[in-house]
């Protein structure tokens, strides 16, 4: 490859090697430097979601249309081609507010728990209910 | 003979005739089709479907995702470009993309667009998967894509077609020592994910099918998963790469999307890559790859 007329690609490649790289790079810079910028990416808030290292306690919600546990994608109108259910539980993770989203746009009555799951030993513990009735979520 | 019918068979030989030429016509569109023009198509695509949350209920996603917003992009956006604005753009550029009128100007259309939805209104549509679409992206509106059908054109989209297989791989294989950095093996992510409840990242199908060997095939899976990020991504810098590395990476990225619950944005943009992989026979002139 002539380094010269390719001058501009080796510059990209060397971006992206940077950002692939800042996850370490980020942990270098002290966190009260870091911080005010955070909010400017969220490409580097939400880019420890790779799988690397997963929570041994899984908090997620389950949602029961009476007495019938539902999937979220059952309740939840908004489209996700596919991953519906990781949509719903990931959202509602990162923003307790999408739950009056959810249950303001379902038209449909149901009740939800926050639980956490100790997936060493597959132990469901109810830490919170709610319920949505008529558009509206209570507690 | 008896129900023998001439007329009949005259009309269903020139039926036959018929389809056969239509089909004809499009094995010739298809076979001009670069590999290049088909990943664009299957990106474009990919991401238009993504982004559907805001062409279909754009006032949902309203109240819950100011938290999450870019503060920078919403200091300065919100009252001079409104949400619809920003959705008819990217879906424009999404069709001036696939149709093939102009990838660079779709590309720039999507970038802009769509970064400046996501970045004020994430929530519905977060994933990493879109880092990487920003790559994508920007190359494809740097240095241009492919024209139309025809083959020749394809050979000015040579430079963007390795600069994309060549930033996944880079991606690909960062992600694979960022795994290892985490003790990925002392850890055990992948039996971990196999305790996770129904309805959550994993396919259901999957918690099931390995109910009773959580333990040895999460060890398999999670082995397997840095094996392939750390080892194939290299391959694909090689001179010749074979069809068998294109096969494994596809493998790959469908065996993922088929057991945990990830976006398709994520198999159109890192999973199709694996049609730019294998040389095709009309590319053999070109000199510089990778």
């Amino acid at each position: 490859m002539n380094l010269r007329s390719n001058l501009s690609s080796v510059a990209w490649l060397c971006l992206v090697i940077v950002a692939a790289l800042e996850q370490r790079l980020i942990k270098l810079v002290p966190d009260r430097v870091w911080s005010p910028f955070a909010h400017l990416m969220p490409g580097f808030q939400f880019g420890y979601v790779m799988f690397d290292v997963i929570p041994v306690n899984l908090p997620y919600y389950r949602m029961w249309l009476g007495a019938r546990s539902v999937p979220a994608e059952t309740i939840d109108a908004n489209f996700a081609f596919a991953y519906s259910n990781a949509r719903f539980q990931i959202n509602a993770m990162l923003e307790p507010a999408y739950l009056r989203d959810v249950c303001r746009s379902s038209g449909k009555n149901f009740e939800i728990e926050r639980v956490v799951r100790d997936l060493k030993t597959r132990v469901d513990t109810v830490t919170a209910k709610a319920s949505c009735s008529d558009g509206r979520l209570e507690p | 003979m008896d129900g023998w019918n001439p007329d009949e068979e005259r009309r269903s030989a020139w039926h036959m005739g018929r389809w056969l030429l239509v089909a004809n016509r499009y094995r010739d569109v298809l076979a001009n089709l670069s590999r290049m023009r088909i990943y664009e198509i299957i990106f474009f695509s990919g991401l238009a479907i993504h982004f559907a949350p805001f062409l279909l209920g754009l006032k949902r996603f309203t109240a819950s995702d100011s938290a999450h917003g870019v503060m920078l992009v919403k200091a300065i956006l919100p009252a001079v470009v409104p949400s619809y604005v920003c959705v008819g753009l990217g879906y424009a550029g999404c069709v001036v993309a696939v149709s093939g009128i102009s990838i660079r100007m779709g590309a720039c259309l999507c970038l802009i667009a769509f970064q400046t939805l996501w970045a004020r209104n994430s929530a519905p549509v977060q994933t990493l998967a879109l880092c990487h679409s920003w790559n994508v992206l920007t190359i494809l509106s740097l240095w241009g894509g492919t024209r139309g059908v025809r083959l020749k054109s394809s050979m000015l989209a040579a430079k963007s077609r390795r600069l994309v297989v060549i930033t996944t791989a880079i991606g690909v294989f960062f992600s694979g020592v960022e795994k290892l950095y985490s003790g990925w093996f002392s850890s055990r992510p992948m039996t971990l994910l196999l305790s996770f409840p129904e309805g959550n990242l994993m396919r259901n199908w999957t918690l099931h099918a390995f109910r009773r060997y959580r333990e040895e095939f999460g060890l398999a899976a999670s082995a397997m998963t840095v094996v392939f990020e750390l080892s194939v991504p290299p391959l694909v810098l090689l001179p010749r790469v074979g069809a068998w590395v294109a096969a494994m990476w596809l493998a790959f990225f469908v065996a993922v999307g088929l057991m945990i619950e990830v976006p398709l944005l994520f198999l159109t943009s890192y999973g199709a890559v694996g049609i730019l992989l294998a040389r095709h026979s009309s590319e053999a002139n070109e000199k510089s790859w990778p």
